[in-house]
């Protein structure tokens, strides 16, 4: 066993796993809450993506930024949270709650159908070339940043990958403690457990169910970012590969928890890197691996690691 | 009883009508001739948007570039172009064939620019007997006469794939490689004939593969052999090429690497290698003229690669088969495949001389090397 690989590959797997695990955030927040699976999610991520690029080059660019790049990257994600939450907003006013109490193929399909609006729309807008966030320049432009090659032991890991890695742990740690102890929290789970019953003790379901896309889909403006800092190249259509690999995340995870979602998340992309490291043609058989891990852990727990099973009355 | 009769009746008029609209504009009535005393149909098809959208602006902007001067110099017939975006998906391909194909009035080809997409069309081409040429299609056995209508400008990954070994081996003295494809027609062919030329020189040689949608390189890079002296990239997508340099450097792996024609395309790895099938005509002579009018239209930063010339002559060689297949005012799409194979310009914006053997390889066809330095590509002798 070559520990230096090793461990280089548990890095890799890691950065992968964090922008999975911040778009399954997602997945499982308006899962939980509304039982919907939010295709239009993935989209969301990459609107994200965008963002971030354009307020980026915006600002003079990567070589030459017209702020200190510590603040232009705060705008980055910023800029993204807002516009990605207002966009999860959106969607969910006028595609999904005029839907809310029609049968459930009919969110699903208008789901769909607002993936393929936004994937189109971008298409549109942005045009269909690959855009480049061109991080390794943030080496070589006016404020130094070590965007490569730091040394650590065995490690050669760059900020960004710390940045990505360490920006989802406490993303996790804030919506576990938010949905746990504050007013919003309570009303998400109040709704999540009975929305009915949750209206009738005076919470306005209505308010919570937005404030979940909110949450939700800024978060997946901040993987949108992570992505395009750490892989450079964003287009149109990154929000369906990543979106499904994510999907497949928070129900490896067990889809509606957040620590599940996270989990879910860096599994897949482990799974995704050591099959590249260790299985002979790895890559060219990547995606087999990963959903046949899926398979493996939907048939020994069918609810995900950890997830849990619903108590109907029966 | 009388609805289900009266359905019946409609769908067996619709049946009849949709019959005789496609024999109306069925390609079998070129097989009399159409008329193209004053006006003859061009198509270009090739991946305008996706992917590899960059060099898709670049080759239909130069495929169309002699269509439209011919037009300008009001020669007889006039080209009416029709276009078509590949998308670089071969399934959108394939869909974009068959409207060229059904149009009677078009008479040639130009492009695609891929060889997915050269295989794509293929089949649907040769039922319609309609002539195609591509300007960069490199795949060895695009020409091995499954495809009887296609003609080629750009040198067969064999050709490349031997430039390419020989410079590794030859120049730059290599003794481990990592060669990566990205599975499409074209990489994964091209890296197998380079890693077998290796192999056959005692090279020890290791292969990957991965996706065109692959966004993450790094556990590739990290897997890889410690005594790896160079890493040969036979990617389509150049962003994709640049990623996977800047992710060797962000594990500090300071090794050699050689790119296939697209690291051509604006790929900024300073000392990295890129073979490819172009010549750098921006300093040429003879190509000024063109260059400048490509300018003029298409802006100051329009870029030139290897591509854009490659695809100019691809125009040049169906208009101008087009235009002698319509001497006499009529013309067939076998006439006009006839034409493409008896092309024998003298010279081209290039300077090579163009014509083709019967397999539809342009004679003489060959690779270059450059080096990407600070200021850009430059030629390696």
């Amino acid at each position: 066993m070559n520990w230096d690989q090793f461990v280089q590959l548990t890095v890799n797997g890691l950065t992968d796993g964090s922008v999975y695990a911040l778009i399954a955030l997602g997945f499982s927040i308006v899962y939980g809450i509304l039982k919907l699976l939010n295709f239009a999610h993935g989209d969301v991520f990459m609107i994200g993506a965008f963002i971030g690029y354009f307020v980026l080059t915006g600002f003079g660019g990567p070589l030459n930024p017209d702020m200190p790049l510590p603040l232009l990257l705060i705008l980055m994600f910023l800029c993204a949270m807002l516009g990605c939450g207002a966009l999860g907003v959106v969607i969910e006013r006028f595609a999904y709650r005029p839907l809310r109490d029609a049968p459930r193929i009919a969110p699903l399909i208008s789901a769909l159908g607002v993936s393929f609006l936004i994937q189109n729309s971008a298409l549109l807008l942005f045009g269909a070339d690959i855009r480049s966030y061109d991080s390794a320049d943030l080496a070589n432009g006016h404020y130094a940043f070590p965007s490569y090659g730091i040394q650590w032991g065995p490690l050669q890991l760059s900020i960004i990958r710390i940045l990505t890695i360490s920006l989802t742990i406490v993303i996790c740690i804030a919506l576990t403690q938010g949905i746990a102890r504050t007013q919003l929290g309570k009303a998400m789970r109040a709704t999540s457990y009975d929305r009915e019953a949750a209206q009738m003790m005076g919470i306005d379901t209505d308010r919570v169910i937005a404030s979940a896309f909110f949450i939700g889909s800024a978060i997946a403006g901040v993987a949108g970012v992570m992505f395009g800092l750490a892989f450079d190249n964003i287009f149109h259509l990154i929000g369906f590969e990543n979106g499904l690999k994510a999907f497949t995340a928070s129900v490896v995870g067990g889809i509606g928890s957040i620590p599940g979602a996270a989990l879910g998340g860096i599994v897949v992309g482990l799974a995704e890197s050591y099959s590249t490291g260790y299985i002979p043609n790895g890559t060219t058989y990547q995606d087999l691996w990963v959903f046949s891990l899926l398979i493996v852990v939907l048939l020994v727990r069918p609810t995900g690691l950890l997830g849990k099973a619903d108590i109907r009355k029966v | 009883m009388r609805k289900l009769l009266g359905f019946a009746l409609a769908a067996g008029a619709l049946a009849v009508g949709a019959a005789f609209v496609g024999t109306a504009k069925a390609p079998s009535a070129t097989a009399a001739g159409v008329n193209c005393s004053s006006s003859a149909g061009v198509a270009y098809f090739g991946p305008t948007t996706g992917p590899v959208a960059s060099i898709g602006a670049e080759l239909r902007d130069f495929s169309l570039l002699y269509a439209q001067q011919w037009n300008a110099a009001h020669k007889k017939p006039t080209m009416n172009i029709t276009e078509g975006d590949t998308k670089f998906d071969p399934a959108v391909t394939s869909t974009v064939a068959q409207k060229f194909a059904s149009d009677s009035s078009i008479l040639g080809v130009i492009g695609p620019g891929a060889s997915q997409e050269v295989l794509a069309a293929g089949p649907i081409f040769k039922k319609a007997g309609l002539g195609y040429v591509a300007a960069s299609a490199t795949r060895e056995s695009l020409t091995n006469g499954s495809l009887p209508t296609f003609l080629r400008i750009a040198a067969p990954d064999s050709v490349q794939a031997k430039s390419t070994a020989a410079f590794m081996i030859g120049k730059l003295h290599v003794k481990s490689v990592l060669a990566v494809d990205d599975q499409s027609a074209y990489g994964k062919p091209l890296a197998d004939a380079v890693a077998k030329l290796l192999k056959a020189a005692h090279v020890k040689v290791a292969r990957q593969s991965v996706t065109q949608k692959t966004s993450d390189f790094s556990s590739v890079i990290t897997s890889m052999a410690g005594d790896t002296d160079l890493v040969y990239l036979a990617i389509q997508i150049p962003q994709k090429m640049q990623l996977f340099g800047n992710q060797l450097k962000e594990q500090g792996k300071n090794v050699k690497v050689f790119l296939s024609d697209a690291g051509g395309s604006g790929v900024n790895l300073p000392g990295a290698y890129f073979s490819t099938f172009g010549p750098d005509i921006t300093h040429y002579g003879p190509a000024q003229s063109i260059l400048k009018l490509y300018h003029q239209k298409y802006g100051a930063k329009a870029p030139v690669t290897a591509f854009g010339p490659l695809a100019y002559v691809s125009g040049q060689v169906v208009v101008d088969a087009i235009g002698r297949a319509c001497k006499d005012g009529t013309a067939t799409r076998a006439e006009v495949l006839k034409e493409l194979h008896n092309t024998h310009l003298k010279t081209s914006i290039f300077g090579d001389p163009i014509s083709f053997n019967s397999h539809g390889d342009r004679i003489g066809a060959h690779f270059f090397q450059f080096q990407i330095t600070k200021k850009g590509p430059v030629p390696v002798k």
